[in-house]
């Protein structure tokens, strides 16, 4: 059976993964963003190589694991997202 | 130079400034997002504000030469420099609301195209089909409004209102000039709930990233 949904746009995807990692502390190891953000292993990979290219994440490496940590630029970022989401929903529209 | 006269100048440059900076926010917003529903807010605000500023201008160039002018000035919605501003006006207020109506029905997943019909200054005719169009935009801002229940969707419901007010008002401009004072006054106090809740907004992102 094929759900029908809404797609969502690339900067609603890079919102939720920095997002997750900000709910997580700050940082957070890619399943976990996986499962939270709700991306194929293949897309959040991409998604996060192009996070890190922008300087909005970095990645380290803790113990035997890989983990993403939010950079300042990426908590601004996404107060900056937070700003354009209030400021769409109160015409009641959605990134 | 009458009173009712003045005010309308001075409330529709005011509203035209906030127009603009409503726009401009939106476009801030695209700068990063890029989403497209962003560039329609930006669009819309900015084309009722250049709308608004092009018809105060035709009115201004009528009124300042008649302010140094020993002989009374003409009545200004006869005057034809000012026919056009309003035409322009008129033309870029039903452009700009139905980018609005567009990104409305379009979140809503379905839409009719739309009939646009192509006015003297404040044609009663012309301002009920800005009048009809806005009040769509109305009913969509307030049922966002009722689902949400924010300040925030409060106050851009508001604002249409105010605004589709205020056409309802230039219909009756015929009833007396204190339609015309009142109109501007109202449509003034529309865009400056949009003005508030801009402000409102950046204020919390202003207080997110002092938390930082």
């Amino acid at each position: 059976m094929r759900v029908r949904g809404k797609l969502r746009s690339r900067v609603k995807i890079c919102s939720d993964i920095l997002r997750t990692i900000e709910e997580e502390g700050g940082e957070a190891r890619p399943t976990r963003i996986m499962y939270r953000a709700n991306l194929s292993y293949t897309r959040l990979k991409a998604y996060l190589s192009e996070l890190k290219e922008m300087g909005l994440i970095k990645e380290e490496v803790s113990g035997e694991h890989t983990v993403y940590r939010l950079t300042r630029k990426g908590v601004y970022f996404l107060i900056e997202l937070r700003r354009i989401e209030e400021f769409l929903a109160a015409f009641g529209f959605a990134l | 130079m009458p009173a009712p006269l003045i005010v309308d100048v001075i409330a529709e440059l005011m509203s035209s400034l906030i127009a603009f900076s409503v726009g401009y926010y939106a476009l801030r917003g695209y700068r990063v997002a890029r989403e497209r529903v962003l560039l329609q807010l930006n669009l819309s605000f900015t084309l009722v504000g250049s709308g608004m500023l092009v018809h105060v201008a035709s009115k201004l160039s009528v009124i300042l030469p008649a302010l140094r002018s020993p002989r009374p000035p003409p009545p200004v919605k006869f005057v034809p420099v000012v026919r056009v501003g309003y035409l322009i006006y008129f033309a870029a207020g039903m452009v700009g609301y139905s980018i609005l109506l567009y990104a409305y029905l379009k979140k809503a997943r379905g839409f009719s195209s739309l009939l646009l019909l192509l006015p003297r200054e404040y044609d009663p005719a012309y301002e009920l089909l800005l009048l009809f169009i806005l009040s769509a935009v109305t009913a969509f801002s307030v049922q966002n409004y009722l689902t949400r229940r924010s300040l925030n969707s409060l106050m851009v419901s508001a604002g249409f209102m105010l605004i589709a007010i205020s056409h309802l008002l230039l219909v009756m401009t015929r009833a007396g000039p204190i339609m015309l004072m009142l109109a501007g006054v109202v449509r003034l106090a529309g865009f400056s709930s949009f003005l508030a809740m801009v402000v409102r907004v950046e204020r919390l992102a202003g207080q997110r990233k002092a938390q930082e």
